[in-house]
């Protein structure tokens, strides 16, 4: 089948691998059947087809149509606003990084960007000369830079090991990605309090005009975030079911639902057991849907009120009445009667 | 809206005021639309920063003009010139995201710029004829609002404080009005790290360690400097230390600020006032504001009317090159025009001499006005016979006569080489002669 729309990807880099296993566990997974080329396909959604580029590329492949869908790091859409992208996900879970303004350690004056500013207008007034601020994140650095009143500065555009710039002398500082920091630190930079442009992680991107204009390509968003929602919602969930003996559904169910924890999204489901000899107190099994960080909580509070047998399953999916991401979605844009 | 129809309008202003400012030797001249950004951004205030309309080529950063003034400082030191110049400059200048949403990213300036002489007699001269220029367009009801900046700079500089801090005083001066000085207090207490702390932990705080880091060469550091070296930030450590003794400077300088603030009027009421401000020993003060007042009597002799004239010492505009005297033109609730004295912009932007300069100009979108246009009279001219239509419009225009060829309703109508207008026939001469009559 020819793909009659394109969801662009990056090719290599930090979240290439991450993204084929986020939409993997999405239900989204990628064929790629050549890693040497640079399309594949999405058999989940058949009429989607995938390009591999870097990641600024995706950028401009969604900004200029070529393609629909894109993912790729919040930074680089930061850094590239466009009137005709439109961010579906800011924020997909993976590939965290922050862009931050890093001095060098020396510079024990400057501990946030007030100090910065003033050290900038020193190299003005004293030598003579603008700031210099090596990156290559620079329509972000300007604009964050002026908003804090850093007026007078020379960026010098760089591409890998940027973080040498001060050392080697043709910067005086530096704007950069950091995850960890390690890397700055190896190299005598500090980063300084205020000094994050801003955080960013894997995000999903569309061509607004594209959306706005076919409706199938909508149907295949609606599909692509169905998915991302359910995926996304599920994940911090966990399925529990556990044997409990009671008298009757009503009463099991009065004590599940005592505590918050274990009441689930709407309530419990409870199954009788079938037991050959009939007695009075019979077992059920009741099946929970619980938040992953209150897991063990749960667990505790099914053993006190008698619960046996107890398994927990991470969730896939939880899709919702509607998908919340794509109604978002819809709400921003603007379609034809 | 600036343009479309308005085009006859500002051309007709543009060249009555061209023609005005040419009586006073200003000669004509162009600068590019696009520049080097940091001609605009040496001195520029915040808003003029943050609405410079920037892009990159190559990696130089370029700016679309956002004034003339720059440009033509920047122009006359390129050109090597020594000697005075009197310019005038006509165009469009550049606004990104203007505040004003009724406004568009494309305006348009008329001013002029006299480079290398100073004293008295160009600031009232450069003041004189941007108001007589508003008597030539026809706007008789301004006022000229003048400040003086360089003498308000002289008075703040008693209190000692650094450049940055006397900036950020100047900005915080609607908020001293409106909100009062503790509001100013609070807010520089926050942008400053005005903390008395910081004095007193200076003593023996962690700073006073790192300080000794630096001044030591430790290199727990590394060798990173990032073009400063350890005096560099050992000097502004100890600045960042004496920040606390500041507070009690920078709260007189705002007393002062407020009572200066306060000061607007007529000269006969305002300049004896600005004098107290002065002390009897303040040569440099006393000197400022005698050329003032020798300005004051030179726009007498311009018969700029006493009348006109509104003494407002803290006036300043959004360019931060100013450092004499300033002035705006006020008339139908905006400020129409301003301009002041700029002595050390040619230094700023590369010259090693600091050449005297005044300039103004004019807003022509506050100009306009919502005055009605007079309509052009065209003749309507038609007939059945086209070619005989051109031929007459031909011969028409070039009798002097605004000529239009319309299909229908002609108000002169041609037909076997006679025009018939107003129930008369006419030869071409006949026509001509009755109609330029």
């Amino acid at each position: 089948m020819t793909q009659k729309f394109t969801l662009a990807m990056p090719s290599k880099g930090a979240i290439y691998q991450p993204t084929r296993d986020f939409l993997k566990e999405c239900g989204l997974k990628i064929h790629k059947p050549n890693e040497r080329q640079y399309v594949g396909t999405m058999p989940t959604i058949p009429e989607m087809g995938v390009l591999f580029q870097r990641v600024v590329d995706v950028v401009y492949k969604v900004a200029d149509g070529t393609a629909q869908l894109g993912i790729t790091g919040y930074d680089v859409v930061y850094e590239h606003p466009h009137e005709d992208l439109i961010v579906i996900y800011d924020a997909l879970g993976y590939g965290w990084c922050k862009l931050v303004v890093a001095v060098p350690e020396a510079w024990v004056d400057v501990t946030n960007m007030i100090d910065l500013a003033e050290v900038a207008l020193d190299f003005r007034e004293q030598k003579g000369r603008n700031i210099r601020i090596a990156t290559k994140y620079e329509h972000s650095t300007r604009e964050f830079l002026h908003r804090h009143g850093i007026h007078h500065f020379t960026l010098v555009k760089a591409e890998g090991a940027i973080e040498a710039a001060p050392t080697l002398g043709y910067a005086d500082l530096i704007v950069d990605l950091s995850a960890t920091g390690t890397t700055l630190r190896e190299n005598h930079l500090k980063e300084i309090n205020g000094g994050t442009i801003v955080e960013a992680e894997a995000c999903l991107i569309a061509n607004r005009k594209a959306l706005e204009a076919d409706s199938e390509l909508r149907d295949a968003v609606r599909m692509v975030t169905e998915y991302i929602d359910a995926s996304l919602k599920g994940r911090g969930y966990y399925q529990v079911t556990v044997d409990i003996q009671g008298h009757s559904p009503e009463d099991i169910a009065e004590k599940i639902s005592q505590n918050d924890i274990t009441r689930g999204l709407l309530g419990p489901t409870i199954a009788p057991i079938y037991q050959p000899k009939q007695n009075s107190v019979s077992w059920f099994t009741v099946t929970l849907i619980v938040s992953q960080k209150k897991l063990l909580k749960a667990v505790e509070y099914v053993r006190e009120i008698g619960g046996r047998h107890v398994i927990a399953t991470p969730v896939k999916y939880i899709f919702l009445e509607e998908a919340p991401t794509y109604a978002t979605l819809l709400r921003q844009l603007t379609l034809a009667e | 809206m600036i343009f479309n129809r308005n085009a006859r309008r500002i051309r007709e202003i543009e060249r009555q005021l061209q023609a005005h400012m040419a009586s006073f030797a200003y000669d004509l001249i162009d600068m590019p639309l696009i520049a080097d950004a940091d001609i605009f951004l040496t001195r520029a205030g915040n808003t003029i920063i943050e609405e410079l309309f920037t892009f990159e080529r190559y990696g130089k950063l370029l700016a679309l003009r956002p004034e003339f003034t720059g440009a033509v400082a920047h122009h006359y030191i390129q050109e090597g010139l020594q000697e005075p110049v009197r310019w005038q400059l006509s165009g469009a200048i550049f606004i990104d995201e203007p505040a004003d949403y009724s406004l568009q990213y494309q305006q348009h300036n008329i001013g002029a710029e006299l480079i290398g002489q100073s004293g008295a007699m160009p600031d009232a001269e450069t003041i004189a004829m941007a108001t007589q220029g508003m008597d030539k367009i026809g706007k008789t009801d301004w006022q000229v609002v003048i400040g003086h900046v360089g003498l308000q700079l002289h008075l703040l500089s008693r209190f000692n404080l650094d450049r940055r801090t006397y900036r950020i005083l100047l900005t915080q001066r609607d908020r001293l009005k409106t909100e009062g000085k503790q509001a100013v207090l609070d807010y520089l207490a926050e942008i400053l790290s005005l903390d008395e702390d910081i004095s007193t932990s200076s003593a023996n705080g962690a700073e006073t360690e790192q300080l000794l880091d630096v001044l030591l060469d430790s290199t727990r550091y590394g060798s990173t400097m990032g073009g400063r070296n350890r005096h560099d930030i050992a000097s502004r450590l100890l600045k960042k230390h004496d920040r606390g003794t500041e507070l009690e400077q920078i709260s007189m300088a705002l007393d002062f600020l407020k009572a200066w603030g306060a000061l607007r009027g007529t000269i006969e009421r305002i300049m004896p006032q600005i004098e107290n401000f002065i002390a009897k020993d303040d040569v440099t003060g006393r000197k400022l504001l005698d050329e003032w007042q020798e300005t004051l009597t030179y726009l007498q002799a311009y018969d700029v009317s006493a009348d006109n004239i509104i003494i407002q010492p803290d006036l300043t505009r959004n360019w931060d090159y100013y450092t004499g005297i300033v002035f705006g033109i006020y008339a139908d609730g905006h400020y129409v025009a301003s301009g002041g004295r700029y002595d050390g912009l040619t230094q700023l932007l590369g010259s090693e001499q600091a050449f005297p300069a005044v300039g103004f100009a004019y807003y022509t979108h506050h100009l306009l006005g919502n005055n009605e246009l007079s309509s052009v009279d065209y003749l309507a001219l038609g007939g059945d016979d086209t070619i005989a239509v051109i031929q007459w419009a031909n011969a028409l225009r070039q009798g002097g006569l605004r000529i239009q060829i319309v299909a229908d309703n002609p108000t002169i109508v041609v037909s076997d080489n006679q025009a018939n207008y107003q129930n008369q026939t006419y030869t071409q001469d006949e026509l001509i002669q009755e109609l330029t009559q």
